[in-house]
């Protein structure tokens, strides 16, 4: 009776895996098979590195050229990532080191509940606070890529904040003592043995919100000007992601547009996996030399 | 017999509970001082309180004098008290950094730059700890992969980086074998010439072997010390006599 429970347990876990995996093997085979009849008309290096997005004939000709998303979406999420990297591991290091325990108990939820705050509210705030700023300060209209970046940067910065702390308290739990016994300051301590120690796990941190970064839609979209421009810091620019979103209701199916978006989405893909693989092999890297 | 630390009505606790009551000893210079006691009488406190760990401490009080050298340890420098009486914890804590870069350490943040002063150092030290014949193929090796008794090593070698006049040592065998532990008993003897020792051990057969003067601490007062040959020998306490005969069954 046991043996049988368990056999009938094991069965259903492996096909709940087994579900799993098809799932997402359809999402890949149904993008795919929407974004190849693309390639009938435009060939794939036009496609990638063309800078004319112009889906619908109104006048002259059709042209899919996405060069400029995918150089915005890498930009926005780049600076996303340079901002938030650096607010979050500095805001981790004063909680760790600068408040006590009781502190950081307070803290550590609140930060937390930041996480649940729906993107469209972030986009709100950037409509109206960082949009502001930023039209008050000269740029013409105030949406832009660094907005943007801003915007997703404070979005990521929950993850990363509650995830370096723990890796930096647990590092400095470890080590501070045997430093300091040594006669050894805090803050040297902190920066030269506590924070290399804490590298490996930051960067896994940062695997997991540049997946985030990069496919946020609706605060990116909501701030950064969405016009096919290649990306400047204070220019307006368009991410894939908003591109998808915002065309998507409009394309007439099976045609050209419908499919360019649908690769398009491929492409968004396939960045995001090259990203992960290699920040995963770096830190594989960095594992195997022990430090 | 030169003194190196002198302890005076020394009284420290946590979060107001009395760990140590009015404890006065005395480490006499190169000499190897163990301190016994059962568990959570307070022995980790007692070095803690020795090279002023615990007056850092939030919530922690220490009260009495302690000197060094004739020297008022609380108003020393807290880096500096901490560079002359090194400490290496209960669990070997090396730094997730190759061997030479643990051994440098400490030089380096006190200001030593040149290269092969550096390698020096780190050569000389691990050598003490008698540990350079065993790595000195694998010094860029990280320092994590070394084995148990490597570790505790490495960290007493890193310890002796500082140049500390005292190396107090909290149970540095507890986690080895009997080999692994003749090692370290072996380097400690060798490393009295240099350094005064103060070591905490649960393994009173250790302590005999090892030890010139003992020090026996139950629930937070000293109950007695003095030369280890005579306080084995011939217990003045009762306490200590029954606690000497428990351990020997
Ligand atoms: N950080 C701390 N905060 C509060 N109380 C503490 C702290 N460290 C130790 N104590 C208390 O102080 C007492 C003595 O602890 P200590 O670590 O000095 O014992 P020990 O003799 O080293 O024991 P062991 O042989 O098990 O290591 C214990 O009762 C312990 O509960
Ligand atoms: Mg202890």
């Amino acid at each position: 009776m046991q043996k049988n429970l368990n056999r009938l347990f094991s069965l259903l876990i492996k096909l709940l895996t087994a579900l799993s995996v098809l799932m997402l093997a359809f999402v890949i085979f149904f993008i795919v098979k929407e974004a190849l009849p693309l390639f009938e008309e435009v060939s794939l290096k036009e496609f990638l590195f063309g800078q004319r997005w112009m889906p619908i004939a109104y006048t002259g000709e059709t042209s899919f050229g996405i060069f400029n998303f995918i150089m915005a979406t890498l930009y926005v999420s780049l600076i996303a990532m340079v901002i938030s990297v650096a607010v979050g591991v500095g805001t981790a290091l004063f909680l760790v080191f600068c408040t006590t325990e009781r502190v950081r108990s307070l803290f550590l939820p609140a930060i937390d509940l930041l996480a649940g705050i729906p993107s469209v509210i972030y986009g709100f705030i950037g409509i109206t606070v960082v949009v502001k700023l930023f039209i008050r300060a000269g740029v013409h209209t105030g949406s832009c890529v660094l907005a943007a970046s801003i915007v997703l940067a404070v979005m990521l910065l929950p993850y990363l904040v509650s995830s370096c702390s723990e890796t930096i308290l647990k590092m400095k739990e470890r080590y501070l003592p045997a430093a300091q016994a040594m006669g050894v300051s805090r803050w040297y301590a902190a920066a030269t043995l506590i924070l290399p120690a804490s590298w490996k796990n930051i960067l896994l941190s940062m695997i997991l919100a540049v997946g985030r970064a990069m496919g946020e839609t609706m605060a990116v979209m909501m701030v950064m000007g969405n016009a096919n421009l290649f990306p400047r810091l204070l220019g307006k620019s368009e991410t894939i992601a908003s591109v998808i979103a915002l065309e998507m209701g409009t394309a007439v199916v099976d045609s050209p547009h419908y499919h360019a978006l649908y690769a398009a989405g491929m492409v968004l893909m396939v960045l995001l996996f090259v990203i992960n693989v290699s920040i995963n092999l770096i830190r594989a890297k960095l594992l195997e030399q022990g430090r | 017999m030169e003194k190196r630390m002198t302890i005076q009505n020394l009284c420290a606790g946590y979060d107001g509970k009395q760990v140590l009551h009015n404890i006065s000893l005395e480490i006499p210079s190169n000499k190897i001082t163990a301190i016994i006691g059962p568990s959570g009488c307070g022995k980790s406190t007692l070095l803690h309180c020795l090279n002023g760990m615990l007056r850092q401490e939030t919530g922690a009080s220490v009260s009495g004098e302690i000197l060094l050298d004739g020297q008022d340890t609380a108003a020393m420098q807290e880096d500096q008290l901490r560079r002359q009486v090194g400490l290496v914890s209960q669990t070997p804590s090396p730094f997730p950094f190759s061997i030479l870069e643990n051994m440098t350490y400490g030089p380096r943040y006190y200001g030593v730059r040149n290269k092969t002063q550096l390698q020096q150092i780190a050569e000389e030290k691990l050598r003490l700890a008698g540990l350079y014949d065993e790595v000195k193929e694998q010094l860029h090796k990280s320092a994590l992969k070394l084995s148990g008794g490597q570790q505790q090593r490495l960290c007493i070698a890193r310890a002796l980086t500082a140049e500390p006049r005292v190396l107090l040592l909290d149970e540095p065998c507890s986690a080895l074998d009997v080999q692994a532990s003749a090692v370290i008993e072996e380097m400690l003897t060798r490393l009295k010439q240099t350094y005064t020792i103060v070591i905490v051990t649960h393994n009173i057969v250790q302590a005999r072997r090892i030890s010139d003067y003992v020090a026996f601490i139950k629930d937070g007062r000293l109950v007695e010390w003095g030369e280890a040959a005579c306080l084995f020998a011939s217990p003045q306490q009762e306490e200590t006599r029954a606690f000497l005969d428990g351990i020997y069954g």
